[in-house]
């Protein structure tokens, strides 16, 4: 899977989660302050992305994430790890 | 929003609509009972927790399956800051929650009360636990006619699902708004025979002086009375 393929599913995820339009939803948008979730909604996104991606994200790694651009971020390093 | 949650909400904004009611605030209340809650939720977050771990059960499992979620969600709904609450009392808990939505209004406390309960209890294992304390109807006639809490021949009770939502408002509120008034609500009480876990108690004493405080409370006589509606759910009992 390539940056754009994981984008376009983190996107998506997010957009299905979240209540909102795909379209509306670019790599810098924060999940918090953009779209309003709060931390329990960003608590059930990161278990969608665990579940879709099939990774483990610790706690402390999921604090940092905060935008979709930073899920890529995260998903790429750790999905090349594991390849 | 767990099922019960959602028809309750319909039914809040059906009730909203018919009684022209459109903001809440800090004099309006929520009162919506539930007998068993978000029952779907639960076990539906019970097989995830089975099936994936409990690292994937929802974080919004809590808010979705507590009993009260129904009111909660009311108020958050029509932004209603005022007295908030959830009787808990079976087949009673909506009846329950508008007599206490009545008193809360009575003593001050709310100008207007969205009051009622909601269910949304079918499962497997509900309907089974119904089933095997003989409390479901076995019949074999038309499905429509099943449901028949009055007939001497009854065999139980038909399961099922929903939500009444009525709004409640004290009269000085309702007038100054013209507000289209169904009905009075003059007096409440309530009682339990403390007698069995579901079986009635035979002589009925607590009901009759519930009744009677129930009179009182309205400033009525029993001749005053031309209406009664009861409800039944239960199966002849054997014994």
């Amino acid at each position: 899977m390539n940056e754009q393929e994981i984008a376009d599913k983190v996107k998506a995820l997010v957009a299905s989660r979240l209540g909102t339009p795909v379209e509306q939803i670019a790599l810098e948008t924060r999940f918090s302050e953009d779209l309003n979730a709060d931390s329990l909604d960003v608590v059930d996104l990161i278990m969608a992305l665990e579940e879709a991606f099939q990774v483990k994200i610790p706690d402390n790694e999921a604090q940092q994430i905060k935008t979709v651009s930073d899920t890529v971020t995260f998903l790429l390093s750790h999905l090349s790890q594991s390849a | 929003m767990d099922r019960f949650t959602q028809f309750a909400l319909a039914a809040a904004l059906q009730a909203a609509k018919d009684a022209k009611v459109e903001q809440g605030g800090e004099d309006v209340g929520v009162v919506v009972g539930s007998g068993v809650g978000g029952i779907i939720t639960l076990l539906d977050q019970q097989q995830v927790l089975l099936e994936k771990g409990a690292g994937r059960v929802s974080p919004f499992m809590i808010p979705m399956m507590m009993s009260n979620s129904a009111a909660s969600q009311i108020a958050i709904r029509f932004h209603a800051q005022g007295y908030s609450s959830c009787p808990v009392t079976a087949c009673a808990s909506s009846l329950h929650a508008v007599g206490e939505a009545y008193q809360v209004i009575r003593r001050g406390e709310a100008r207007l009360i969205f009051a009622g309960g909601a269910e949304a209890p079918l499962v497997p294992v509900a309907i089974a636990a119904f089933a095997n304390m003989k409390a479901l109807s076995a019949s074999k006639r038309e499905p429509a006619q099943v449901s028949r809490p009055f007939d001497r021949n009854r065999d139980g009770f038909v399961i099922s699902e929903g939500a009444g939502i009525l709004v409640l408002e004290a009269l000085e509120s309702a007038l100054a708004r013209s507000a289209h008034i169904y009905g009075e609500i003059r007096g409440f009480a309530a009682s339990t025979d403390a007698y069995h876990v579901a079986a009635p108690e035979p002589e009925g004493t607590a009901i009759v002086s519930m009744i009677k405080r129930a009179l009182t409370s309205a400033g009525m006589i029993p001749e005053d009375i031309d209406h009664n509606q009861s409800r039944r759910t239960r199966p002849r009992l054997r014994s």
